[in-house]
């Protein structure tokens, strides 16, 4: 299973923080791939709509989640906007975003992960 | 007071507002805990209403509205206690003395400076000039990155302490989310592409003055920033933007480079963020730090006033963009400090400095 996550939108536009970050879910320890694979089985993710919610006429500044999974042939891409209200799709969004800090961390020269794709 | 027999408290009854921040303040326990209730119960309501209605702000609701008479800050400001539940659980009405919360006592002070910013340079009652009780949430999310206005209400994030600061920590960033809401209701306009990045110029323009305001500042002696302090410490940059400099707020390994344009020559084409409203609102900013520097003194005294009346304008719409717009100002100038003033010629170059003829 593969994971990539990117946020659109908010207060201000920071081009690094705009590119997705891929999670190899495989490649991660064994109970934090289990726990990803069971939030996004428990959250219906591949049944959901593409869009998840609509901002106010006047709203600004608003921000969207856009999550892409693939798994065993699958690929789903789902934007949700801020605030999300179901609330394993909340926890999903969580665990993602943990894994998405450490690949940061890795990136800008923080111990690396023993369990991260090393290859070019 | 109501009798009705079957309401379990006698104040969900038509009971004005002053009247229940009078119990807030003076009631007993039991009676303060009911008013906080029906206050917020009040704001729900209000905000479900709003979520219905098509055209807010016509013209029609606007001339049916009551006047009012005194300008009051009506001020409430709740927690979502790290959820993503709005507006979250009270914690401080309007008259409240501080919780020791620094979330919520700065934006209960950023929210006060704000409206008290509209009030007192351009004699605007709160963000629709009639009163508009100013909501805010704090502790939205976990290790949120982001402040936001949803049409009705202020939410801020506690930031992560290593990309952001709590959004609270910076008075432009409160003043820019809240004018969003004058530019819904002054203009509407569109949030995407040129006329969302003039929307967007709109909130860092307010978002500064009330800065400067606050600090008592000329145009001289103020930073240009927006969101000064906000970036936690090892980020490599200032602020978010600079409107004295577009494109220098910062330069990151994990941000990036600061992408604003300072020049028509530079404009971003670009899907993303709406088409660059956050992007593209460098030009407009700094066309804006042009005239007030040019102008000298407070700067929301005659640039501020410029603009504010060109947003007011009929002929900004919600699908303006940055030429009419600026047209707009330079009338408006000759409009109100005549049309061989220095005003006027200042506002004419301020735009010829980031590549607008008027």
């Amino acid at each position: 299973m593969r994971i990539d996550f990117t946020q659109e939108g908010g207060l201000g536009y920071f081009p690094g923080l705009s590119k997705p970050v891929t999670i190899e879910v495989d490649r991660l320890g064994a109970s934090e791939a289990e726990e990803l694979k069971r939030l996004v089985e428990a959250s219906h993710f591949f049944d959901l709509p593409a869009t998840i919610g609509a901002p106010a006429r006047g709203a600004a500044d608003y921000q969207y989640y856009v999550l892409t999974v693939e798994d065993s042939g699958r690929r789903h891409t789902v934007r949700i906007l801020i605030p999300v209200e179901d609330v394993t799709l909340q926890d999903l969004i969580q665990a993602v975003q943990k894994q998405v800090k450490a690949a940061r961390a890795v990136g800008r020269g923080a111990s690396p992960d023993p369990t991260a794709d090393k290859s070019p | 007071m109501c009798q009705h027999a079957y309401h379990r408290n006698p104040i969900f009854c038509v009971v004005p507002p002053y009247v229940i921040d009078e119990i807030v303040d003076k009631g007993t326990p039991q009676q303060r805990a009911a008013a906080l209730r029906t206050k917020a119960v009040d704001n729900t309501f209000r905000a479900l209403r709003l979520a219905t209605q098509p055209a807010r702000f016509s013209p029609q609701r606007q001339a049916s509205r009551a006047p009012i008479i005194t300008p009051q800050k009506r001020r409430t400001i709740y927690t979502a206690n790290n959820t993503q539940n709005l507006p979250g659980t009270l914690v401080r009405a309007e008259g409240q003395s501080a919780t020791g919360d620094i979330a919520v006592d700065e934006a209960y002070d950023g929210l006060g400076a704000t409206f008290d910013f509209y009030e007192q340079v351009f004699d605007r009652n709160s963000i629709d000039d009639a009163g508009m009780p100013l909501d805010a949430t704090v502790h939205f999310g976990q290790d949120y990155n982001n402040a936001f206005w949803n049409s009705v209400q202020m939410v801020f994030g506690d930031g992560d302490g290593q990309i952001f600061n709590r959004f609270t920590i910076a008075l432009d960033v409160m003043g820019h989310e809240l004018t969003h809401g004058v530019t819904e209701d002054e203009s509407q306009l569109q949030y995407f592409n040129q006329s969302g990045a003039l929307n967007e110029s709109m909130s860092d323009v307010f978002g500064s003055l009330i800065k400067q305001y606050l600090k008592k500042q000329t145009a001289a002696q103020a930073d240009w920033l927006i969101g000064e302090g906000l970036l936690a410490s090892g980020i490599k940059g200032v602020a978010l933007r600079s409107m004295k400099d577009p494109g220098s707020a910062f330069d990151d390994p994990l941000l990036g480079k600061d992408p604003q344009p300072k020049h028509m020559n530079n404009f971003v084409h670009t899907f993303e963020d709406n088409g660059g409203v956050h992007i593209n609102s460098g030009i407009p900013n700094h066309a804006f730090y042009r005239v007030a520097t040019l102008l000298g003194g407070n700067a929301w005294e005659k640039a501020g006033r410029i603009w504010y009346d060109a947003l007011r304008d009929a002929r900004v719409r919600p699908n303006t963009g940055f030429r009419r717009f600026a047209q707009v100002t330079y009338d408006v100038a000759g409009r109100l400090y005549g049309l061989t003033g220095l005003e006027r010629k200042a506002v004419q170059e301020g735009w010829a400095a980031v590549g607008i003829t008027v």
